[in-house]
C-alpha cells in the first residue's frame, strides 16, 4: 500500500540535514609513513648471490668482517702447514744438492 | 620534520610536489598535513566509521604517492589530488556492493564519527542517506553522493570525471530515476529527476 502523501517523508529535508555533518579529524601522516617505506621494503631487488666468504661468515653466523678475517686465518694456517710439512723434504733436497 | 613553505612558488604545492616526486618523503608528510582535512572532507560521506574514513584517506594519498611521477604541473595538483579520493571512494563502494549498509551494527559504528551533540542529529541523517544511496549500484550511488551530499555542481563533476556537462546531466538524471524507487520504497517523497 502506498504511503499517503502527507506522511512521506522529505528527502532534500534529509540531504539538508546531512549536509550539516562534518568530517572528523583525521591524522594519517604516520600511517602513510609506515606504509609507503612497507611498500619499498616490499619492492626492494633480491639480494646478490654471496661470495664464498660471505657464504661462510653466514653459514657460521659471522659479520662479513668476521668471515673475511676467519678465512684469511683459515688460508695463514694452511699455507704454514703445507710449508712445515715439506721442511724435511727441502732440506734433505738441499743438503743433498751441497753434498753434490 | 615538515618543511616550511615555499614563498615564491605559484602554486603552494609545487615545490613539495617535486620534492616528493625525487623520493622526499618529509615533503610528502607536508603535502598530506595540508590536504588531508579536505580529503576527509570529501570522503567522509562515503565512510561508516571513522576507521573506515582513515583507510579511505590514507589509500588516497597511498595511490597520490605512487602515482606522483605521473602527476604534471599544468594540471591544479588539488583537483588531482579530490580526483583520486573520489575513484577511492568508488572503489569502495564497488567493495561494498554486497554489504549495503542496512544494519543496525552499522549505524552503531557510524556512531564513532560523531564529535560531538549537535552533530548527531546531521550524523543519523547522513546515515539514513547512506543506507538509502547503498541501495544504488556504485556509480549512482557515488553521483549522487556527490551531487546531494558533497554539493558539487554538474560543471565540477563533469569536470573531474572528463565527461561533457551533458553526459554528467544525464548520468545524473538516470541516477536520479533509480533513487526516486528507492525512497518511493522506504517512504519519501520523489526527489526531481
Amino acid at each position: 500500500m502506498d504511503t499517503p502523501p502527507s506522511k512521506l517523508k522529505s528527502w532534500s529535508n534529509l540531504v539538508a540535514r546531512a549536509s550539516q555533518c562534518q568530517p572528523p579529524a583525521v591524522d594519517v601522516r604516520f600511517s602513510i609513513r609506515a606504509a609507503i617505506l612497507s611498500e619499498s621494503r616490499r619492492s626492494l631487488p633480491a639480494p646478490v648471490p654471496l661470495g664464498f666468504l660471505e657464504e661462510l661468515s653466514a653459514l657460521l653466523g659471522l659479520d662479513w668482517f668476521l668471515g673475511t678475517l676467519a678465512g684469511v686465518t683459515l688460508c695463514a694456517v694452511g699455507l704454514g702447514y703445507f710449508f712445515f710439512s715439506i721442511a724435511p723434504v727441502l732440506n734433505f733436497a738441499l743438503s743433498l744438492s751441497s753434498t753434490l | 620534520m615538515p618543511h616550511s613553505p615555499p614563498s615564491e612558488a605559484l602554486d603552494p604545492d609545487l615545490e613539495f610536489i617535486l620534492l616528493a616526486q625525487a623520493g622526499d618523503l618529509d615533503a610528502f608528510d607536508t603535502i598530506v598535513l595540508r590536504h588531508q582535512s579536505l580529503i576527509a572532507a570529501v570522503l567522509h560521506r562515503f565512510a561508516r566509521n571513522l576507521t573506515d574514513l582513515e583507510d579511505l584517506v590514507q589509500e588516497t594519498f597511498l595511490k597520490a604517492w605512487n602515482a606522483l611521477p605521473k602527476w604534471k604541473p599544468e594540471k591544479p595538483f588539488i583537483h588531482w589530488l579530490k580526483r583520486i579520493a573520489v575513484t577511492t571512494g568508488l572503489e569502495d563502494c564497488r567493495k561494498r556492493k554486497h554489504s549495503p549498509l542496512n544494519t543496525a551494527l552499522d549505524f552503531a559504528e557510524a556512531s564513532n564519527l560523531i564529535s560531538d551533540e549537535k552533530d548527531a542529529e546531521a550524523r543519523d541523517a547522513l546515515d539514513e542517506a547512506q543506507v538509502l544511496l547503498s541501495e544504488l549500484p556504485p556509480e549512482d550511488q557515488m553521483l549522487l553522493t556527490l551531487i546531494h551530499l558533497n554539493g558539487m555542481t554538474m560543471n565540477e563533476i563533469a569536470g573531474h570525471f572528463s565527461w561533457s556537462r551533458a553526459n554528467a546531466k544525464i548520468k545524473a538524471y538516470r541516477a536520479r530515476k533509480k533513487l526516486n524507487k528507492v525512497l518511493t520504497k522506504h517512504g519519501y517523497s520523489s526527489v526531481e529527476a
